[in-house]
């Protein structure tokens, strides 16, 4: 007879901004969180296309509000994988940002017999994406949930993600301005770098001009990842062009270090508006 | 033997003729400043920390000549204006270290009392230089001591002093290449041989004239409202008589004495002052209109001013920076001059802005009541300003919380570092993070030539205009927009800068600001240009360029 070794799946959520062909070709399921818009409901990359999210948002006076994902679409997912014979790793974005972990764990009770653990990783966006890809590897590679867990475990001291905001209002009035709330105002032409640390957006430092700060976020990842790289994405909003030298110039320090590269979920977008761009990484 | 011992009585009568000779004598120290810059006046420094100090003798009693120097080295510390004046303020302190145990002072005493100034000072300067006030200081303390061991009196030890002082600030000259240049001696070096001959006049018997008015008051002057605080007591209970009453009499003859005689009884603080068709009266009273009615008797009163002085003191007194309690870990205070630079500075989060002041160099007490101000347990000083630097650091010695200066020594070294700033990071950590990033930018200054000079090669006249980068003077001109061109094309590697900020003062109109900024965008074009209304005073423009 022959032995159906049990798989381990992976789940995230829409924060993670994994590339969709990558997410594709791993298996990892990506549960939407929600934007609240101009008193419409929508699934964060599902039910509309960021493009015009972020056009219609530049456009409005009002400020998104966001959610958690409904705990219809975990437990139908639960369902599915469960009639697989499957197990399931769940990461999330910070419980420090959103309620996320603990509705997936709470929507994972109440699916009878299915084996899930659910992890906070205390980061977002493509740091949280690349733990969730080197997770998902490791899957598929055979490994077992114990294993892939204690992989996930030791990776999440190891991520580190810096970001530059245009505005700092959007985090203000979303209220997940955190540490960088020391940034706030300045009649100069201030661009404030950004962090994440202990599950909080953080105050990095302060950078005049454009074109330096594009610089210092790069330096910022040589100077946190002094051994190398174990992964590395960018993200923006609406920076294309900046996201592009970006990638080109991590991709020149770091020859064949593969550099991902992805729009920022709506539900973050909200909460740091758009042309906010970053440097995502898993250190060596 | 000679009676040799100097009475508190006299040295005070000495200390005040120091500060009177190098209050007369200010505007000539002024001149040896070798930048004809509007600002940094040491002579107007040095004599502000002075004055300041030498006020408050006047109105306290001193038993022993210990109190007297220890009352006026503190005092001095305070109203340290300028690195000079910080370096006067730490000799005087020495000085009252050294004096100490002392009721009355003989010539071993002084000698004693001016080397332990010089060394206090050294202490106080983290790189001294020499060819400055130290060296003269230095020097004059040395043949202090040698004419002291030799038995000298007060006097002969003084003079000595004196002496050998004035040698070693025609040494200063020599010693350092931009004096020489110039050929002038130290102006730092000459405020205090202006002080030393002061006092030895007094010991003398000579009289040191009022030639100058006394920049302290003059400054007080200028604040209308506080004009009076200077006769504020500390306790309101001790103002017995609540209003400072002036006036003029237009009288025919000399009234003085029988004027007086009507208003001995009236209150205190009373002057009468006059010749045969004027008379001045000040007086404290509870009762001004019955001054008033009495001194009518002998003419018509005229520029009368009353003021109550119980309100002046709740005004005042409130006024004055309160202690704030900490709410929060770390704090900012930095130095500036412009309203603009001022809303600038604070809203990138410096807490209390201290105003430059007269000479544009506040002193260490105004930098310590802003630390004061600042509702954190610990403070982070930007002077913004070489000369500030020193004011700055000596801030520690007067306060109890723990301050740290990050010498910034303009305004865009300033701002740089505070973009280097975490308020959620250590002081340390600040610290080192602030300093780390001052040599980032260079600092380009437009301003005018105060007086005629020459310079190695450069022939200044008073109103030329003048471009100085990072302090170094580098071009002369007669026209702003062509100085600041002139002064960017002399910088090194410019093809590799990016960002220019230009910061244009109270002078400069935003037209004419923007008309810069379109010159240097046609002349450098990859260069970004941001432009800001600092509305500082007596610089046309600062920049940083980096």
């Amino acid at each position: 007879m022959k032995e159906i070794k049990q798989q381990v799946e992976i789940i995230t959520d829409s924060t993670a901004d994994i590339p969709e062909e990558t997410a594709k070709a791993l298996g990892i399921h990506v549960i939407p969180l929600q934007v609240i818009f101009e008193g419409k409901t929508f699934r964060d990359r599902v039910d509309m296309d960021l493009a015009t999210f972020y056009r219609q948002l530049k456009e409005s006076n009002s400020f998104p509000s966001t959610s958690q994902p409904s705990p219809g679409d975990f437990v139908a997912l639960f369902e599915e994988i469960k009639a697989r014979g499957n197990a399931a790793i769940a990461i999330h974005l910070s419980s420090g940002i959103s309620g996320t972990d603990r509705a997936c764990a709470l929507a994972g009770d109440m699916v009878e017999a299915f084996d899930l653990s659910v992890i906070d990783s205390k980061t977002v966006t493509m740091p949280l994406g690349l733990i969730a890809i080197e997770a998902a590897k490791a899957a598929k590679a055979g490994k077992s949930k114990a294993e892939v867990v204690a992989l996930i475990n030791s990776l999440l001291d190891k991520t580190k993600v810096f970001f530059m905001v245009e505005s700092l209002d959007y985090l203000y009035k979303g209220g997940r301005i955190g540490g960088a709330a020391a940034f706030l105002g300045g009649l100069l032409n201030i661009k404030p770098i950004l962090t994440v640390n202990n599950g909080f957006v953080d105050a990095q430092e302060r950078v005049r001009g454009h074109q330096r700060a594009l610089e210092r976020l790069v330096t910022l990842v040589e100077e946190y990842a002094p051994q190398g790289l174990h992964s590395v994405g960018i993200i923006h909003i609406d920076k294309a062009a900046d996201a592009e030298s970006l990638r080109n110039i991590i991709a020149q320090k770091y020859p064949g270090q593969e550099v991902y590269l992805n729009n920022v979920s709506a539900v973050l977008g909200s909460h740091v508006g758009p042309g906010a761009l970053g440097i995502g990484f898993i250190k060596v | 033997m000679v009676q040799d011992k100097i009475s508190v009585e006299l040295l005070k009568s000495m200390v005040l003729g120091a500060k009177q000779n190098l209050t007369n004598h200010a505007e000539e120290v002024n001149k040896l400043n070798v930048f004809p810059v509007p600002d940094g006046d040491t002579g107007t420094n040095m004599s502000l920390t002075f004055s300041s100090a030498a006020q408050e003798l006047q109105e306290l009693p001193a038993e022993s000549v210990e109190q007297l120097a220890t009352r006026l080295g503190k005092a001095c510390v305070n109203g340290a204006r300028g690195n000079s004046g910080v370096i006067l303020s730490q000799l005087v302190r020495g000085f009252a270290l050294g004096v100490a145990g002392h009721k009355s002072l003989d010539g071993k005493g002084l000698a004693k009392g001016l080397q332990s100034g010089v060394v206090t000072a050294y202490k106080g300067v983290m790189k001294p230089v020499e060819g400055t006030i130290l060296t003269v200081a230095r020097e004059a303390a040395a043949a202090a001591e040698q004419s002291a061991r030799q038995g000298g009196t007060f006097v002969e030890v003084l003079e000595a002093t004196v002496r050998a002082g004035n040698v070693a600030l025609a040494k200063t000259t020599e010693m350092l290449p931009i004096l020489k240049q110039v050929g002038v001696v130290d102006a730092g070096g000459k405020g205090l041989m202006l002080l030393y001959e002061g006092a030895l006049k007094v010991l003398k018997g000579e009289e040191v004239e009022e030639l100058a008015k006394d920049s302290a008051a003059s400054a007080m002057l200028d604040k209308p409202e506080l004009t009076d605080s200077d006769e504020l007591p500390l306790n309101i209970d001790d103002i017995k008589f609540a209003y400072c009453t002036e006036f003029k009499v237009r009288n025919q003859t000399l009234i003085e004495t029988p004027l007086r005689g009507e208003l001995e009884a009236m209150g205190d603080s009373l002057l009468v002052v006059g010749t045969e068709d004027m008379t001045k009266v000040h007086i404290h009273t509870n009762n001004p209109g019955i001054v008033l009615d009495k001194a009518l008797a002998f003419g018509e009163i005229y520029d009368i001013k009353i003021d109550n002085m119980l309100e002046q003191f709740r005004r005042l007194r409130g006024k004055k920076p309160d202690p704030k309690p900490p709410t929060k870990p770390l704090g900012l205070v930095a130095v500036a001059s412009g309203k603009g630079l001022t809303e600038i500075l604070k809203s990138t989060g410096v807490d209390v802005v201290v105003a430059g002041g007269q000479t544009s160099n506040p002193s260490t007490e105004e930098i310590a009541n802003a630390v004061k101000a600042t509702p954190a347990e610990k403070v982070i000083i930007l002077p913004n300003n070489k000369n500030i630097v020193m004011a700055a650091q000596q801030v520690a010695q007067v306060v109890d919380k723990e301050v740290v200066v990050v010498p910034s020594k303009s305004i865009p070294q300033g701002i740089a570092s505070l973009l280097a700033y975490n308020p959620n990071k250590s002081i340390g950590e600040n610290q080192s993070a602030m300093e780390k990033v001052l040599g980032q930018v260079i600092t380009g200054e437009i301003t005018c030539a105060v007086r005629d000079t020459t310079l190695g090669d450069k022939h200044i006249k008073a109103g030329d205009l003048l471009g100085l980068l990072d302090g170094q003077l580098e071009v002369v001109g007669s026209k702003i927009t062509d100085t600041v061109l002139e002064l960017l094309s002399g910088i090194e590697d410019i093809e590799a800068k990016e960002l220019v900020t230009l910061y244009y003062g109270e002078d400069v109109s935003e037209n004419e600001a923007q008309a810069m900024v379109a010159a240097i965008g046609e002349r450098y074009s990859w260069l970004d240009v941001e432009v800001y209304a600092g509305q500082q005073p007596l610089y046309y423009y600062l920049f940083s360029i980096e």
